[in-house]
């Protein structure tokens, strides 16, 4: 296990937030324009709503165990996406990308979740804005084409 | 005589239970959908409707926006001179938008000063309070439309809410006492269904941390675009909050084959 490094990515990326946002608080709890990366071992998946939680331990740079928590998508949402109460096991070495705590604390909103396999869980409202992103780039590309 | 009391009593137990069984359809948490409809009304919006499809001014209404904001997304999105950033750059951008100047414009000064948005001490974001209408009408994830003979229900995924729409033509009942859903009555106008709710308790309405007071009044236009696509455009006016009506939207894709599961679990992260 080990700390990767928290890699405060400020590139203009952001939850696909919506209107009604606030009442889960996102903004108010994570910086939803940073994308952090920490790579831990699996303490336990609580696949919960409105949110789900893994725990993870990480080990930092100075070599301690720190207990960190990644929120996501709810139960809801997620089980439709393929996640399961026993998609991982205990112990099992993950890699993962989310939006850091405002405060500081050891807890990310997920972004996606990496196996070291290489199988990525994303959240579904990322991999939605991915479709949508790839519809933007096709249409763009037409329109340039047109313009030729 | 003690006899006919007892039988008098037993027949209205039996037919209370009855009425009740047929105005609240149970959720017992067992996987419960329609697959096609009983339903010969017209217009049909029978069965379960789920997340948006993956278009970017669907995505950014996922829970609801301003027809103002999202028409300010496409205006953004066909842009030449924007070609060169991203969806996400450009939803956010309307989103800052939305909140920060199209918003305000619309609150009235005693709303404004009762927003919410301080700085959250908790380290985790998940709050266990159901929420309240509005937020609920532009819930995101499932919505299980059912019609009765004379109500429709709508079974919502998040926090399984279940509101039921009066549609025998009733009015609005006088000294309304309010509640969470408030009373909703409904009628259909060509391919529409209208709803309106009144009698709602004061709550968070998730723009951006403001609330609406117990004044307020939702207007509901259901409209199914082709066979896969469920509209709403929702008007929210409250004289104590709003200086003119709030206009939102929110799109469903078709999702028959989703369940609405209990959600009974509500659980903040440690």
């Amino acid at each position: 296990m080990k700390l990767l490094n928290l890699v405060l990515m400020t590139v203009a990326i952001g939850y696909p937030f919506s209107f009604g946002q606030a009442h889960h608080a996102y903004f108010n709890v994570f910086d939803m324009a940073s994308i952090s990366q920490i790579e831990g071992r699996v303490v336990k998946l609580e696949l919960l709503n409105p949110h789900t939680a893994v725990y993870l331990e990480v080990v930092n740079e100075q070599g301690e165990v720190e207990d960190w928590v990644l929120e996501g998508p709810g139960r809801l949402a997620l089980v439709r996406r393929g996640w399961d109460d026993d998609m991982f096991e205990i112990g099992e070495l993950i890699t993962v990308h989310g939006n850091p705590s405002r405060q500081g604390k050891k807890a990310m909103w997920l972004d996606r979740v990496v196996r070291s396999g290489g199988d990525e869980f994303v959240d579904p409202l990322i991999a939605d804005e991915l479709i949508i992103e790839e519809q933007r780039r096709q249409q763009i590309l037409q329109y340039r084409q047109n313009q030729e | 005589m003690k006899l006919i009391v007892a039988l008098v009593a037993v027949v209205a137990a039996v037919l209370a239970f009855l009425f009740l069984q047929d105005s609240a359809p149970d959720f017992d948490g067992t996987p419960k959908y329609t697959e096609a409809s009983d339903f010969t009304g017209t217009p049909n919006f029978t069965g379960t409707w789920s997340d948006p499809p993956a278009r970017a001014e669907d995505a950014f209404c996922h829970i609801g926006c301003l027809i103002e904001a999202r028409d300010h997304l496409t205006n953004l999105l066909n842009d030449p001179a924007l070609y060169d950033k991203t969806y996400r750059e450009l939803r956010n951008q309307a989103q800052g938008y939305q909140i920060t100047q199209l918003l305000p414009g619309y609150m009235t000064p005693e709303a404004l000063a009762r927003r919410m948005g301080n700085r959250d001490p908790r380290p985790v974001s998940a709050i266990c309070e159901p929420w309240g209408l509005v937020r609920i009408a532009l819930s995101p994830h499932a919505l299980q439309i059912t019609p009765y003979e004379d109500h429709i229900s709508l079974q919502y995924s998040e926090w399984t809410a279940l509101r039921h729409i009066y549609m025998d033509g009733r009015e609005f009942p006088e000294n309304l006492e309010s509640s969470k859903y408030g009373y909703s009555i409904g009628h259909y106008e060509g391919e529409e269904l209208v709803i309106e709710t009144r009698g709602v308790i004061s709550d968070n309405f998730g723009a951006g941390g403001f609330v609406h007071t117990d004044q307020a009044n939702l207007i509901e236009r259901y409209s199914r675009v082709g066979e896969d696509r469920l509209e709403v455009e929702v008007v929210l006016t409250d004289p104590l909050t709003f200086t003119q009506p709030l206009v939102m939207a929110r799109a469903w894709a078709w999702a028959p084959g989703e369940e609405i599961f209990a959600y009974d679990n509500c659980v903040i992260p440690e």
